[in-house]
């Protein structure tokens, strides 16, 4: 088990490579880099500006943009990465690192609660449908799911804006904090500000876990009905079991095993952050601040930010492969 | 004109016509689970015996399939009587009900669409007793709620299937799954008793490690073993009945005689009765005590095994005998085979379902399906052959 570990993350180096060139590469070939972007309407006003420019393009580090130039563009970065330094985002001016720690925990709390709310709310409802096979219990959830699956993010996003927050004005509309509130420097002050972030994020939660139940619970369907069809779940109720235990003892078990996989999925959506959920709700999440840097061509922050996400995905199937001889015990890891 | 138009595409169903079905399937479908669902007095779900030396009598049993195309009668009027410690063995080809009947018995039919239509399951449970005028009370399955006949299942009546392979649960272990049968029909067993239990029944079944048998995953074990895994299973709650769907169909041969003898031996052993659905009349020859021969839902003949292996009387059993090779015949004849191919089981006409394969035909077999002669004690056939004895 250990010696497939540690395999599977050599392996999972050279992927790394593999990603972090393929990126580099697509941004470099973008037609307008930071510099053009940045200084656009100073250079019509300006030809002191337009003169100057393929200097400014120098000191960022993307003046060269021939195959030699970006290949030499992306082995200092690489050079860069070794050392542990992820550079400094060109919007920012910070390093790379600070900006993604800071605004990956608004995005990690929206996904944590929006998935385990999806796993709570998608799981058994799969399980009812399939027990209640062509009821019309499991023709509503199954169109209702579907309208979920169906929609657009912005789209039903920017409805629950109109209904909840415009018409009956139930929660805001956007941003983490209401602007004008205050709060004492106190506990109760802190408290009062955690409630205030609570009442911002409980839209854009309500949105992504409308949005992603619909999957997983046509996942727990199909995989609930394929199991109850099983010879071992006749099996299990000729020995005399009830059938709540047949359901979520004997079926249960089975029916997690490929839902397991979707754990692979699971680890970079939570830190990803949802680039059109948070941009519609306008947060700073990671998702809001990664559509910023790659509409301005900010090289360092989107390098860093995929490859982060890459890392994450890279152990999210790591890590569900180890779920899956957990669960499994007909898998061995070796 | 347009009736004419009908009969020439019968196979075909027109989006009113199927519209109509599904409509009708879901009548049935709603008014007989909730039937299994409604709270009865046992009074409702108990009668008396015919014969209070048979373990089961199955009689007129119907069970229907509501499918998408129509309604498939698997079981059309079947009846036959598993006496106390006897193999009864149920032989037909594929489709000829003989699972379905078997399942019914359980209460397993693939719900919703499967139902049990009518008829009456007469299980011989001890723990009733007699009623006032001396006969012998015994509980109805048919009429039984589903609650209690979790009661029933994996304790009285028992089930070994045909596909070891795939029926036991490969995320649990074989002791797990072995425990369970004793904590479910033993109330207040210790975990230790149950294993011992469990260990004992796998001994009993020859299984040559049953403590490291006991521990393993179903995967880990051969087909043979697991065959004998779940006959240990079946023998756990001390049924009085054990219902073995094929059990020997996905094996090879060598392991298939030694899955028989030791279901023969269990039998006398531990004095239960067997009902053995097959479609290998050589199975039935060496096991059976009494066969039934089924086909297309309905029980054709029935008798002692003499009876049905000297003197087959029905011209479908009779074809039976004749296509099975014999290995010491020298002739180079090729193997006997009945022409024609069994009916389309929706909608069948009341009359012979096997006149159009059946040399014997008459202009009587036209008519109504042949009622059940009785051509002695023990052998019954349904066929106008034999209607003037």
């Amino acid at each position: 088990m250990f010696k497939y570990i540690v395999k599977r993350i050599l392996i999972s180096i050279i992927i790394l490579l593999g990603v972090s060139i393929i990126v580099y590469f697509l941004v470099r070939l973008m037609p307008a880099d930071y510099v053009d972007i940045k200084f656009a309407s100073q250079m019509l006003n300006n030809p002191a500006v337009a003169e100057r420019i393929q200097e400014f393009k120098e000191l960022y580090g993307i003046g060269d943009n021939s195959f030699l130039g970006i290949l030499k563009g992306y082995f200092s970065w690489l050079g860069n990465m070794f050392r542990g330094e992820m550079g400094d985002s060109f919007i920012y001016n910070r390093p790379v690192e600070d900006v993604i720690g800071q605004n990956m925990w608004i995005s990690f709390t929206i996904a944590i609660v929006a998935t385990i709310l999806q796993f709570l709310i998608s799981i058994p409802l799969g399980i009812t449908s399939a027990t209640h096979q062509y009821s019309a219990r499991d023709y509503v959830t199954t169109v209702l799911t579907m309208i979920g699956i169906g929609l657009p993010s912005y789209f039903f996003a920017a409805i629950a804006i109109k209904l909840f927050s415009q018409s009956l004005g139930w929660f805001p509309n956007s941003g983490l904090l209401t602007p004008t509130a205050t709060y004492p420097d106190t506990f109760a002050g802190f408290m009062q500000k955690l409630g205030d972030i609570s009442w911002h994020l409980v839209l854009p939660i309500f949105v992504s876990v409308i949005l992603s139940i619909g999957g997983l619970m046509r996942y727990t369907r199909t995989n609930t009905l394929e199991v109850l069809n099983a010879d071992y779940i006749r099996t299990a109720r000729a020995k005399g079991l009830s059938e709540k235990t047949v359901i979520y003892k004997h079926a249960f078990r089975n029916t997690l095993i490929p839902l397991a996989t979707l754990l692979a999925g699971i680890l970079p959506s939570l830190f990803g952050g949802m680039l059109i959920t948070e941009k519609v709700f306008a947060i700073d999440g990671i998702g809001n601040l990664a559509y910023q840097a790659l509409r301005q061509g900010d090289i360092p922050f989107i390098m860093g930010y995929n490859m982060f996400l890459a890392v994450l995905s890279v152990l999210g199937t790591l890590f569900s492969d180890i779920m899956y001889s957990i669960v499994d015990p007909r898998v061995k890891l070796s | 004109m347009k009736k004419e138009k009908k009969e020439k595409y019968s196979n075909y169903i027109s989006l009113k016509e199927s519209r109509k079905i599904i409509r009708y399937n879901i009548g049935q479908m709603k008014y007989y689970e909730r039937l299994k669902r409604k709270k009865k007095e046992p009074s409702e779900y108990t009668t008396t015996m015919h014969d209070e030396n048979n373990i089961i009598e199955v009689e007129d049993l119907e069970t229907c399939f509501f499918t998408d195309t129509g309604t498939v009668q698997s079981v059309h009027g079947v009846s036959f009587a598993v006496p106390k410690n006897k193999v009864v063995g149920i032989v037909g080809e594929s489709g000829c009900g003989k699972s379905v009947t078997s399942l019914s018995i359980m209460q397993l039919v693939q719900a919703p669409q499967g139902q049990v239509v009518g008829g009456q399951i007469r299980f011989n449970a001890e723990e009733l007793g007699y009623d006032e005028e001396g006969r012998k009370l015994c509980y109805d399955i048919v009429q039984m709620p589903t609650k209690e006949m979790y009661n029933i299942r994996g304790k009285d009546i028992t089930m070994i299937f045909q596909e070891p392979m795939t029926s036991l649960n490969p995320v649990f272990t074989i002791g797990y799954q072995l425990d369970e049968v004793s904590f479910l029909h033993t109330p207040d067993i210790t975990k230790e008793a149950a294993k011992a239990y469990s260990i004992e029944m796998l001994k009993k079944v020859g299984i040559s490690m049953p403590e490291h048998t006991y521990e393993s995953y179903p995967h880990e074990l051969s087909g043979g073993m697991r065959q004998r895994v779940m006959i240990a299973m079946a023998l756990a709650g001390r049924p009085k009945l054990i219902i073995a769907d094929e059990p020997t169909t996905a094996l090879d041969v060598t392991i298939q005689a030694q899955i028989l003898e030791l279901l023969r031996d269990l039998q006398k052993q531990e004095g239960c009765s067997i009902m053995l659905i097959t479609h290998d009349l050589g199975v039935i020859a060496e096991m059976a005590d009494e066969v039934v021969i089924m086909y297309a839902g309905r029980v054709i003949e029935r008798g002692t095994v003499q009876d049905i292996f000297h003197h087959p009387l029905h011209p479908y059993t009779v074809g039976l005998q004749k296509s099975k090779p014999l290995i010491n015949s020298d002739t180079n004849e090729p193997l006997y085979s009945i022409p024609g191919q069994v009916p389309n089981p929706i909608n069948l006409p009341n009359c012979c379902y096997f006149r159009n394969r059946c040399g014997k035909c008459m202009e009587k077999c036209k008519g109504e399906y042949p009622h059940e002669i009785k051509v002695s004690e023990t052998h019954s056939v349904s066929c106008y052959l034999y209607e003037q004895e």
